[in-house]
């Protein structure tokens, strides 16, 4: 401890924030169980026991909102994982700086768009009367289809315009983790005549295998947290059957309504769902002689 | 441990506060109740002409004097707690005439706390830091669990004291108290009062291009026959005359939206239908859900048929608000459904066409005329007596007319001597008061005092409401009013009405998209059944049989 004092201080701040912002609001679990009463207090409130986590589990949305919830997300990290790697890989390989630079920040730029306007130029690329996917179509005697209001179409939208946000943003770490490696291995594989796609096969991918699968550990943990705004910005009637998720339920049913413990319930359920998926991928992942997180 | 130790000495800071304002609140009714109460009567309107009478007159209750303007002699500061403007036209409140007005003539300085969203009116709700009156802040259910706490203060006792205005209009309208009496049989908020024909009856208009029809040398259609022969007509004569090559005949948003929905299609066939498609009540009192009734089949058709010779584009299924404001200004919209007619030189409004079927033509009606939960006072309020005087001087219509409709400093209203209102056109202005952010009572005999001037905005949907929709709007006695209801009551029939209108919605609108309306009815009826629409409805009945044994 006294040895290392200097990397303790260093610490220090994480430590605190994660206390203060992580570990100190956690009492509030404690509401998920109870009949939350402002006038009664956090420790007043009556028990309920499992009542909200009851309504929610027995209410007719729930199997549709898990489907939904987890589907979406899994189509999410199918599409959206591998890309920023192969993007990096690309970009690694690029010998002009200019260009290098040009693409990374063309690919960047997308993530400080918000959501609402992402919505937005959904809207207008997909819409049926005028969109311009629709005049294409047209234009290629194909007939106008109302994508808006397409249950699968839903799906796709909230996905690839979620690539296109994040492709660039997540490729950052993959592309920083590659200018680590040592120039001294590809410089000998050059020598031996290994190719452009031996190299990675062989010298970059092994290199970013812990990043990879730490990364994938992680998004795993998420899976049943799908953002809210961007699903309820794209929700209408005619898509509700594939995008009513567990964020736009619960915001309909617990905050509208101020039941403060049924939306913490189900904060929580989501919760332990992601702490499991997590343990489980981590433990598997330790199993195979691979990285894990602890 | 930290958190439980703050709360206990909120709570006794509190309860201290309330023994506090105890003995001044019985003080004052033992001494002056009956007279106060026997006045009542005679000094409803104008409670500035009769001070003097009473030998109680100069009686002062904790800096409030009984009668007469200002309400105190004192320095007297009430924190109001207020939403934040929503929109652009909106003045802070402390900036407005009405509110400078207010004060001046009230003897009351106001500071305004501002509460920005739902958030943190919640946050408040559950900190328990309040201001000393809300005004608009706060659901049912907040103010019902801080009544419950004691943090609110009833306002049976002390209305029947200090406002005259507000316990007679209670005393003569038995559904508006009943309407703002919570469980318990206490008032704990004054509502907003606004029984302004054209906005109380009437949702929207259905608007046609008079120029179009004029050109085509068409009528305006009378029949549901008519009606679509005219979309057509818009249809078949794109690019000729003033009509654009891509004219949209009829532009409506989604079906079930409050602002434009397609609701009144149904209408015209004689369904009952308010608001963003509530239940509404039957002539028997009953409540009723007529979106899976068999009536619905016939207008439904019609609709899908609009849809599928492109009358509608299908985009309305989907549409944002902004869709819908940009495409019905875009001048490519031949008819459309809207609160305001934003283009008095193009469209005209229209009545419910006939449809044949031989019931009578309905337009969509709604229930605004009481928003509840306006003013609050809280138990930290230290002048309650003070803060009730002030939401009577508010009652007063010469107050609350300026109120919803500009003061006469504003340049465009005017007051005669005998208290009626001239209010000409505000044009671009910014409104000078807090309109209808505040509580205000504006009963239909305070409305009767009202002229607007003809390019008011609002005068062309007043003679609308009178010279068209006066006589289709569905009657008051079928509408629902939105009462207040137990917890279990709220958050059961929020659960099925949820799983129902999902239900409805996406079906319909499939409909409209696809077709198959006659086979996939009965299908459709027998799921909105298993997702508990009989459950629904005898919860509604339930809670609506004890609200009128109220």
């Amino acid at each position: 401890m006294r040895r290392y004092w200097q990397l303790y201080i260093l610490l220090l701040p994480a430590v605190v924030s994660m206390a203060v912002f992580h570990y100190g609001p956690m009492y509030g679990i404690m509401l998920a169980f109870k009949d939350y009463r402002p006038y009664l207090g956090y420790l007043g409130s009556p028990w309920v026991g499992f009542k909200h986590f009851l309504r929610f589990f027995r209410s007719n949305k729930f199997w549709p909102v898990m489907y939904n919830t987890m589907f979406l997300s899994a189509y999410s990290m199918i599409a959206s994982f591998p890309l920023p790697i192969v993007l990096a890989l690309c970009l690694n390989y690029i010998p002009s700086v200019r260009l290098k630079k040009l693409v990374q920040n063309i690919t960047y730029a997308p993530h400080f768009v918000s959501t609402v306007v992402v919505v937005s130029i959904l809207n207008v690329f997909f819409a049926q009367s005028y969109g311009l996917v629709n005049n294409i179509r047209e234009s290629l005697g194909l007939s106008r289809e109302l994508y808006m209001g397409s249950a699968a179409a839903f799906r796709h939208m909230y996905v690839w315009s979620g690539v296109w946000s994040g492709v660039g943003w997540s490729s950052i770490i993959y592309f920083s983790s590659l200018s680590a490696i040592d120039e001294t291995m590809h410089d000998a594989a050059k020598v031996d005549g290994a190719g452009i796609l031996q190299r990675i096969r062989y010298i970059d991918l092994p290199m970013l295998k812990p990043t990879i699968l730490t990364l994938l550990i992680l998004r795993v943990g998420d899976l049943l947290s799908v953002g809210f705004d961007k699903v309820f910005l794209l929700q209408n009637d005619l898509n509700l059957s594939a995008s009513e998720t567990i964020s736009t339920y619960v915001y309909s049913m617990g905050i509208g309504n101020q039941q403060y413990g049924y939306s913490i319930a189900v904060g929580l359920f989501e919760s332990v769902v992601n702490l499991v998926m997590v343990l489980t991928v981590n433990h598997i992942s330790k199993k195979l002689g691979e990285t894990s997180i602890w | 441990m930290k958190k439980t130790r703050w709360n206990k000495s909120v709570s006794l800071l509190l309860a201290v506060a309330v023994l506090a304002m105890l003995p001044g609140c019985s003080s004052g009714g033992k001494n002056g109740q009956s007279t106060t109460a026997a006045q009542n009567e005679t000094t409803v309107a104008g409670s500035e002409e009769s001070s003097g009478e009473t030998q109680n007159a100069e009686e002062i209750v904790n800096h409030a004097k009984r009668e007469g303007l200002p309400i105190t002699d004192e320095e007297i500061t009430l924190i109001v707690g207020v939403n934040s403007p929503t929109s652009s036209y909106q003045l802070p409140w402390e900036d407005t005439n009405w509110i400078k007005m207010l004060q001046e003539a009230s003897g009351v300085k106001l500071e305004f706390r501002y509460y920005e969203s739902n958030d943190s009116i919640a946050l408040m709700y559950t900190s328990r830091d309040y201001p000393d009156i809300a005004i608009g802040i706060g659901s049912d259910k907040q103010i019902q669990e801080a009544a419950l706490g004691g943090d609110i203060v009833p306002l049976n006792d002390l209305m029947a004291e200090w406002s005259p205005n507000w316990s007679s209009y209670f005393a003569e309208n038995d559904l508006a108290r009943r309407l703002v009496t919570f469980e318990d049989g206490n008032i704990y908020s004054l509502p907003q009062i606004a029984e302004i024909p054209y906005d109380l009856n009437l949702r929207d208009m259905w608007l046609i291009n008079k120029v179009w029809l004029d050109e085509l040398g068409l009528e305006i259609p009378k029949t549901t026959d008519e009606y679509y022969n005219v979309l057509k007509a818009f249809k078949e004569n794109a690019g000729k005359g003033s009509i654009p090559e891509d004219v949209i005949p009829l532009y409506t948003r989604n079906i079930f939206q409050t602002a434009g929905g397609a609701l009144d299609i149904f209408g015209t066939f004689g369904v009952r239908t308010q608001g963003n498609g509530t239940v509404t009540l039957s002539d028997e009192g009953k409540i009723e859900y007529n979106y899976a009734t068999d009536d619905m089949i016939e207008p439904l058709l019609y609709l899908r048929r609009l849809y599928e010779e492109e009358l509608i584009p299908y985009d309305c299924l989907t549409c944002s608000q902004d869709d819908y404001m940009m495409m019905t200004r875009s001048g490519k919209v031949g008819s459309f459904f809207s609160y305001a007619n934003p283009d008095v030189d193009t469209y005209i409004a229209m009545a419910p066409v006939d449809s044949g079927n031989g019931k009578q033509p309905l337009t969509r009606g709604q229930v605004n005329w009481l928003s509840r939960n306006k003013f609050t006072i809280f138990s930290t309020c230290q002048y309650p007596e003070v803060a009730m005087r002030l939401a009577d001087l508010i009652a007063d219509p010469v107050w609350t007319i300026q109120c919803r409709y500009g003061t006469t400093e504003s340049g465009w209203v005017t007051r005669n001597e005998d208290d009626t209102f001239y209010i000409a056109n505000p044009g671009t202005d910014y409104w000078d008061t807090p309109d209808v952010r505040c509580l205000f009572l504006l009963t239909e005999s305070v409305f009767n005092r009202i002229t607007l001037a003809e390019d008011h905005s609002h005068a062309e949907r007043l003679s609308m409401w009178e010279n068209v929709y006066k006589d289709y709007v569905i009657p008051m006695e079928n509408r629902y009013q939105s009462i207040l209801m137990t917890e279990d009551q709220t958050l059961r029939s929020s659960e099925l009405s949820k799983d129902l209108n999902d239900c409805r919605n996406t079906t319909f609108a499939n409909w409209m998209l696809n077709g198959g309306i006659e086979e996939g009815w009965d299908d459709y009826v027998k799921q909105m059944q298993n997702l508990g629409l009989e459950e629904y409805l005898s919860i509604l009945q339930e809670a609506y049989d004890s609200f009128n044994s109220k």
